[in-house]
């Protein structure tokens, strides 16, 4: 701590490798970041970003390689240890306790003496940093009540009254409106000119490039290259993060949009009794033949629109019409059995029994009914046939359909569902983030087979809260933010600046 | 093939520490390891009348374990059997007390169903509850046992009393209600109704790999929210889980009275087979099959038990100190298989989703 | 009054007071999120460990002290195989149950052959505050027991409303990723947590068998175990909830007892039974004021004029003494089934093991 604050190395890693089993997910990292600035770390999914965080936090150990802190070596045995030493990270998913008052999730911290109330030291640090960094709380509500942008925010003030100086943004942006994205670009900003040490990790380069003042690219758990931004152009950290250059969009037939698949007439959900609507009298429309995609941010009605077409959670009003039949007792099965199809954003909650094999698990839908099974027995060896058939098509890599479901990876995961989903050939297939958390071969794969089923003649409703997803694949794109439809554009007209207009165009009237 | 090797080595382990936990507690009090060695064997399976009584005990721990089984693959893990079994019980001594001068075999069906029907209308409650009122149904089930043992109180003293002296018991049960025993075993010991172990043991493997209903279950239980957006209804399952389990645990309480030593409906009659047969089902890992063999070495520990008693004196709850000590030592063999599993892993899968594998596959557990 | 004298408010203290122990630990180890369903083994095991000790020293202090250590030792078991070996929680709890029972009958046939019969825990009269009517006689003229129960329960308040590690523990339970982000010690609250409900169920055990009756008999607890857990769901794992559920256990155990020794029923019993349904529909109405009556608030009100005509025409009426034996346990599962509401209150980390690699 000798060091001024202000100038100099702030942390450096040198040769950190880290080895889960045979799979090395860092391989020898050199990294340095100084005190000041804001250093962007980029990276597909799986190059290694997540486990780097996680050693220089103090959640694993590396297996060989060295850590300095202000030129002083240091190493963390446990997430507490980096905390003191000034390290603190804002997680994807909030560390928050959403029981818990913000002020109370302020005053969690180990406890010497069991008697001691840490609730007016809380207050008091955070009325400094208030002071300090003009971000401000509302000490007494519940986090359960607050916004993303809100907990986003109390996230920070609690690293900042533990004495964080250096600090680690994982994809802080993937639940922000644009403006509150906006917002936290000053604060970073001002956290820098502070003297304070700001990791910012995203694969979105125009916001390392809207901020950062230097980046490092993470490849295959290994630096594939580091610099200013200064003197750096996009494509050239495109280039480094996947490899080789990327092959230009592919240009695809127009699409040639039918019959509607799917109506929905002035849907309206509720959220909470007495909070605003989830959905407000949302209308949508998808064709046979296209695929319409669904841009806005996290928590906009997107899960509420897929609960309710689904059937699994009820409407105020309105209707939902698939293939041209009004489904009148929402049901899963009803929706199923009129031909739907729905590949889920959660996979590991609603989409896979990772008890159960990758063969059941591929026929879960087709399992229940003819011709693989007749007045309620089923015939194991057609099912057997159809899982081996389905995996081997859909590229699933396992030892055999008898694998258990939970010992594939991720991607393969997801494979096996697009696998279900889509061999049952529906009219309509809704697909939720389909390509979260797979790496660049499997997201190409999810993509092709999406726009296959399209160019067969179904209907794709894409949701993604990726804007640049949205934009690439969607014939037609309809912006939701705070539970409305805002707009509808064609493919040709939507760019991100006018997408962007709409969802805050939303948030002044509403 | 390895798996399977080492499965049975596991269950060989769990079985070595148990009696190894037993000898050190029978040197605690004294009594020589190898003399209650044999006098347990000669209790148990020494001669075909002490034999038949063994095999014949097995069945209503199976039967639980059966209801168990079931239960636990449908996600839905309820401990009312001791209650089910009474209540089971009840239900079939009420209508086999009335069966004097019926034919066998229409008093023997009467009997079994009126134990099934008891069994599962107690354990109903539990599934309404569960379903519609959104009660932990571990919670509804443990009281509902606290209540069936007051109902049977009340019945042997009340509507059901029928002893000469008092005693709060029922009148002996006719004899054409009472189940068939084989005659060459001496003191026919040997209920026919052992012929159910194969039986039922297939019949449940039957139901849970090859029908809908049976992958329906499982599905539920394996991962309820998957299961409900994919178009099944894990309330109807859980709750046809939860009302069958019952009715298995109702057929053990008629298989305890007619197929038992004492034809007549008792306080005590339960006798604990509810949570024996819960811990039968953990020993066997869950298979019908193990359970088979599990229901067998435990009903030899209670047989046993009391001979150990009669011959040296050895307190009888020597059973159910061994049973409460082999549950956990299932539990601790069985974390520790997986973690040596999850240490290797196969493909390279991140640690985040090993994390979650080992969450699901606990509660499975 | 009848039934309802001091004597009976002293009774239905004294039922009160074990049950209202343990489930303060119960609370507290479920706030943490490990639930122990086997909390009647425990109870067992310190009743046993209580009397155990007291057949050797007969120095009522140091029975309530083995009482304690014989619960920590299955709370131990059960922090071991929740937290350590991470198996499930209700298997592992069942395991407990069935472990204390055996066990404790086991080491009771081996150790006491025959039982022992030692006085119960002398009552102390509050200088002053005792002389009070009704109220003194009630409330400062208990055993130690009752006083270091109140005194606990106070100091759990205290502690999980008005300390860091109240929040600690709350947030242990509720999202135990924050808590460790926090560098709070999920194991070591949660070790703390069951170990601290170990001790008070071990202390509750021991206080029911030297403490209150001065025996141990096979399986005394008689379920009171799994009445605490119900107090605590039913309470909606708050202290308030739970006092209020304990109490309604209590009074109700304590009719049962008065009215075992009585030809038939008197009329303030229903009288009583009709205040509470009546408290109950209000309370009910209170919470949702403006909306159509449910089912269950319609057969609560037949039920209630039900009641009030049985307590006016006072009939000449004996109910078997297993009724009001089963009574608390089915007056928990009404109370469970009309809350049910409540569970979506239960802390969300409730039974699940906590891996870190998780965060």
């Amino acid at each position: 701590m000798t060091t001024d604050p202000g100038s100099g190395s702030a942390l450096r890693l040198s040769g950190i490798t880290k080895r889960f089993g045979a799979f090395t997910a860092n391989d020898r990292i050199d990294l340095d970041i100084a005190w000041g600035e804001v250093h962007a770390l980029l990276g597909e999914n799986g190059a290694g970003k997540t486990t780097l965080m996680r050693i220089v936090t103090g959640l694993y150990q590396p297996d060989e390689g060295t850590m300095s802190l202000d030129g002083t070596p240091v190493s963390f045995r446990r997430p507490e240890q980096a905390l003191r030493a000034g390290i603190g990270m804002v997680h994807q998913h909030f560390t928050l306790v959403p029981t818990l008052t913000e002020l109370e999730n302020l005053a969690m911290a180990p406890a010497g003496v069991p008697w001691r109330n840490g609730r007016a030291a809380a207050r008091r640090r955070a009325a400094e940093v208030e002071a300090a960094t003009g971000l401000r709380i509302a000490p007494d509500r519940l986090v359960s009540d607050a916004s993303v942008g809100e907990r986003q925010r109390l996230e920070i003030v609690k690293l900042l009254c533990r004495g964080a100086r250096l600090l680690i943004f994982d994809e802080p942006s993937a639940a922000l409106s644009p403006g509150e994205w906006d917002e936290l670009a000053k604060l970073m900003r001002r956290l820098a000119a502070e003297g304070h040490a700001v990791v910012l990790i995203s694969h979105k380069l125009s916001e390392v490039f809207a901020v950062a003042d230097r980046w490092t690219v993470l490849r295959g758990g290994a630096v594939a290259g580091t610099g200013d931004i200064a003197g750096s152009t996009p494509e050239q950290l495109v280039t480094l993060m996947v490899g080789e250059s990327l092959a230009p969009r592919r240009e695809r037939a127009p699409a040639a949009p039918g019959e509607p698949a799917l109506v929905v007439r002035e849907l309206n959900v509720e959220r909470h009794p007495d909070g605003p609507q989830a959905l407000e009298d949302v209308d949508l429309d998808v064709r046979a033949g296209e695929i319409v995609g669904i841009a806005g941010v996290a928590g906009s009605g997107q899960a509420e629109l897929v609960e309710t077409v689904l059937g699994i959670r009820p409407a105020l009003s309105g209707s939902v019409e698939l293939a041209g039949r009004r489904l009148e007792r929402r049901t899963p099965a009803g929706f199923y059995a009129a031909g739907g199809a729905l590949i889920p954003e959660d996979r590991h909650h609603v989409a896979v029994i990772g008890g159960m094999t990758l063969g059941e698990n591929i026929n879960l839908r087709a399992l229940r009914q003819a011709p693989l099974a007749r007045r309620g027995r089923i015939d194991l060896r057609a099912a057997r046939q159809r899982a081996v058939r389905l995996a081997a098509e859909y590229e699933v890599r396992a030892t055999g359909e008898s694998q258990p479901m939970a010992r594939l990876s991720g991607g393969n995961q997801q494979k096996a569902v697009l696998a279900r989903e889509l061999s049952t050939e529906p009219l309509l297939v809704i697909a939720v983030q389909p390509v979260r958390g797979l790496d660049v071969r499997a997201t190409e794969f999810v993509y092709r087979r999406l726009t296959e089923h399209r160019d067969r003649g179904g209907a794709v409703l894409l949701i993604s809260m990726d804007l640049d997803e949205v934009i690439a694949l969607s014939d037609r794109i309809a912006v939701l933010a705070h539970g409305r439809i805002r707009g509808v554009l064609d493919a040709g007209e939507a760019t991100r600046a006018r997408i962007g207009a709409l969802m805050t165009s939303s948030e002044v009237t509403a | 093939m390895k798996a399977l090797a080492v499965r049975v080595l596991t269950q060989l382990g769990v079985a070595a520490a148990t009696l190894l936990f037993a000898a050190l507690l029978l040197l605690a009090i004294g009594v020589s390891p190898g003399e209650a060695a044999s006098a347990f064997w000669s209790g148990t399976f020494g001669s075909p009348t002490n034999a038949g009584t063994t095999l014949t005990q097995a069945v209503p721990l199976f039967l639980v374990a059966l209801g168990w089984i079931i239960a636990d693959k449908a996600g839905r893990m309820h401990v009312g059997f001791p209650g089910q079994v009474v209540i089971g019980g009840c239900a079939a001594a009420a209508v086999g007390l009335q069966c004097d001068g019926v034919p066998t075999v229409v008093a023997i069906v009467a009997c079994a169903l009126a134990g099934i029907a008891g069994g599962a209308l107690w354990a109903g409650i539990v599934a309404w509850l569960w379903a519609s009122r959104g009660v932990l149904e571990i919670i509804s089930s443990l009281l509902l046992n606290l209540v069936a043992v007051q109902m049977l109180a009340w019945l042997v003293r009340g509507p059901l009393q029928g002893s000469l002296d008092q005693q709060p018991q029922s009148a002996n049960f006719p004899a054409s209600a009472l189940w068939p025993a084989v005659e060459s075993v001496p003191g026919r010991t040997l209920s026919y109704d052992v012929i159910l172990l194969p039986i039922l043991a297939a019949g449940l493997i039957w139901l849970f790999s090859r029908t809908v209903f049976g992958f329906e279950l499982r599905a539920s239980g394996g991962n309820l929210d998957a299961a409900r957006w994919s178009g099944i209804n894990p309330v109807r399952a859980g709750v046809s889980a939860i009302v069958i389990s019952g009715g298995f645990a109702g057929l053990a309480g008629a298989a305890l009275l007619f197929a038992g030593s004492a034809p007549w409906l008792s306080e005590g009659f339960e006798a604990g087979i509810g949570f024996n047969g819960i811990a039968v089902a953990l020993l066997a890992r869950n298979s019908p099959v193990g359970a088979i063999l599990t229901a067998i070495v435990f009903s030899s520990l209670n047989v046993g038990g009391t001979s150990l008693q009669a011959l040296l004196d050895v307190p009888s709850s020597l059973t159910s100190v061994l049973q409460g000590a082999v549950i956990v030592l299932v539990l601790v063999a069985a974390m520790l298989l997986r973690r040596r599993r999850a240490a290797r892993p196969a493909v390279p899968v991140t640690p985040a989703s090993t994390g979650k594998e080992l969450v699901s596959s606990a509660k499975e557990a | 009054m009848g039934v309802f004298d001091i004597a009976f408010l002293v009774a239905a203290l004294t039922i009160a007071a074990p049950i209202l122990l343990a489930a303060t630990g119960e609370l507290i180890s479920q706030r943490a999120g490990v639930m122990n369903v086997g909390l009647e083994g425990v109870l067992l095991a310190g009743a046993f460990a209580g009397y155990l000790t007291m057949t050797r020293v007969d120095s009522q202090p140091l029975g309530f002290l083995g009482g304690i250590a014989g619960g920590l030792l299955l709370a131990a078991l059960m922090a071991v195989l929740a937290i350590e070996v991470k198996v499930d929680q209700i298997v592992a709890g069942i395991a407990i149950g069935v472990l204390g029972l055996g066990l404790t009958t086991f080491f009771d046939q081996h150790f006491v052959p025959e039982p022992q019969t030692f006085t119960p825990l002398p009552r102390l009269a509050v200088p002053l505050l005792s002389d009070l009517p009704v109220v003194g006689e009630v409330l400062f003229h208990q055993d130690l027991f009752i006083y270091a129960t109140i005194v606990v329960v106070v100091l759990v308040g205290l502690a999980m409303y008005r300390t860091t590690w109240g929040i600690n523990l709350a947030a242990t339970g509720e999202s135990p990723v924050a808590a460790d982000a926090a560098g709070v010690s999920i194991r070591g609250v949660r070790w703390a947590a069951v170990l601290v409900s170990g001790a008070c169920a071990g202390a509750a055990g021991a206080y029911i068998s030297i403490g209150d009756v001065g025996v141990f008999r096979e399986d005394m607890t008689g379920g009171r175990g799994y009445l605490a857990i119900a107090a605590v769901l039913f309470g909606a794992w708050r202290l308030r909830g739970l006092l209020l559920a304990v109490a309604i256990f209590a009074v109700t155990d304590a009719i049962q007892l008065r009215l075992q020794s009585i030809a038939s029923v008197p009329g303030e019993v229903w009288a009583a039974a009709a205040l509470l349904v009546l408290g109950a529909l209000v309370a009910a109405r209170h919470r949702q004021p403006r909306r159509a009556p449910k089912p269950a608030e319609l057969i609560g009100a037949v039920l209630l004029a039900g009641l009030v005509a049985l307590a006016v025409v006072r009939p000449q009426l004996s109910l078997p003494a297993s009724l009001w034996l089963a009574m608390p346990y089915v007056l928990a599962l009404v109370a469970l089934a009309a809350g049910g509401a409540a569970r979506h209150r239960a802390p969300s980390g409730l039974t699940l093991p906590y891996i870190r690699s998780e965060a």
